[in-house]
């Protein structure tokens, strides 16, 4: 049996179950949330015979030591529980929820350690961003340069500022503020520690799927359009960016490869930009990233691909 | 007129205890999720978005 660890309105886990579903296999979905909000029950016997039930009425009661395969596709949103709450929370509250609501699909995870998985949870889990540019600056990728610093006077050179970790939208005010990628002009104050990285003028960007050794190389032609010059997912639903496949370089298409194998991911989307320099600039992977854009432009049938992966590691 | 930072919309009487990207960053409404019906689908075994309306033969939510 495949199990698939995702969340609700996630698409691409809908598409690869259609074509698991053609395929004939057999395959049950936890959506992290709705372990949380009463859909989906849970019965976990820790004794010298652990065991581990999840029940739900859309796909009945499943004894998880059945499951062989899991794929960790998206699991782990906070926020659609947090939405769930009382906005008048205390703070001690919300953090004692945030830690109980991680402890326990931690020891999910931990139930589920030894069956063959598409991107472990423990090697994702455990990954970030700064650890990333380092192991590929050591295979021979170019990274933009980076500071964390909580002073930093850039002496007029371009520089960008993003999340250390995850970016978000935040609402304050009945407004939202997408944590993206910004320009960053010059603070006379010390602030939180914060990461800045070189701007990198692009001819274009890459959005590269990869799945067990193999790349799908999507080009963005971004860089003309002052809304997504910095970020394309700051999406111009007017005048969309133009979507092509791509074909790598050998060197940059094997050096990707070797990135992954030593992060450990079996998937994930890779995010490269071609500088006006003729230079590629590898800035980070995202290990469950939407695929979908990819495969629908570029015609890959990434789903596909998924489900037949998925579908291997089933009957071996 | 400009639109305010989130770091003047909070206005925090220590600007030092955030990060710096919440004085560079500024409102963009662009990215209010459009209203997508949802509904349960036992073939995706979740609550998911419905693009169109009765899509893919699903049927719709009762009144």
């Amino acid at each position: 049996m495949i199990l698939i660890l995702s969340t609700t309105h996630d698409d691409d886990t809908n598409v690869v179950m259609e074509h698991l579903a053609n395929m004939g296999e057999s395959c049950i979905r936890i959506n992290d949330v709705d372990l949380f909000n009463g859909t989906t029950k849970i019965y976990y016997k820790i004794s010298s015979s652990t065991s581990l039930t999840v029940e739900n009425k859309l796909f009945g009661s499943v004894d998880l030591s059945q499951v062989r395969v899991v794929w960790y596709r998206k699991w782990g949103n906070f926020n659609k529980y947090k939405d769930l709450l009382d906005q008048n929370i205390s703070n001690e509250m919300f953090q004692y929820l945030h830690s109980e609501y991680y402890g326990i699909l931690k020891t999910i995870l931990y139930f589920l350690n030894d069956k063959k998985w598409i991107n472990h949870h423990s090697k994702i889990n455990r990954l970030n961003k700064i650890e990333m540019l380092t192991i590929a600056n050591n295979i021979g990728l170019k990274i933009p340069s980076t500071v964390i610093a909580n002073n930093f006077d850039t002496e007029n050179k371009d520089w960008i500022t993003k999340a250390v970790n995850e970016g978000a939208v935040i609402s304050h005010n009945q407004k939202k503020f997408p944590l993206m990628t910004v320009e960053y002009n010059n603070s006379t104050v010390s602030f939180f520690p914060s990461l800045f990285q070189q701007h990198i003028y692009k001819e274009y960007e890459l959005r590269i799927f990869h799945l067990n050794g193999k790349n799908y190389p999507m080009a963005v032609f971004s860089q003309n359009d002052e809304q997504t010059s910095v970020d394309f997912r700051n999406y111009n639903q007017n005048k969309p960016n133009r979507f092509v496949p791509y074909q790598l370089p050998e060197d940059l298409n094997h050096k990707i490869c070797q990135l992954m194998k030593a992060c450990h991911m079996d998937t994930g989307s890779i995010d490269v930009i071609k500088g006006v320099d003729g230079k590629y600039y590898f800035l980070e992977i995202n290990p469950s990233g939407q695929f979908r854009m990819t495969s629908y432009h570029c015609n890959y049938n990434l789903h596909y691909e998924m489900a037949k992966e998925l579908k291997k590691m089933n009957d071996e | 007129m400009m639109n305010k930072s989130l770091i003047q919309e909070l206005n925090p009487h220590k600007k030092e205890l955030l990060p710096v990207i919440f004085a560079q960053v500024t409102e963009n409404n662009k990215l209010v999720t459009q209203s997508l019906r949802k509904i349960e689908a036992k073939k995706y075994q979740s609550e998911i978005f419905c693009l169109k309306p009765y899509k893919d033969g699903i049927s719709p939510p009762k009144p």
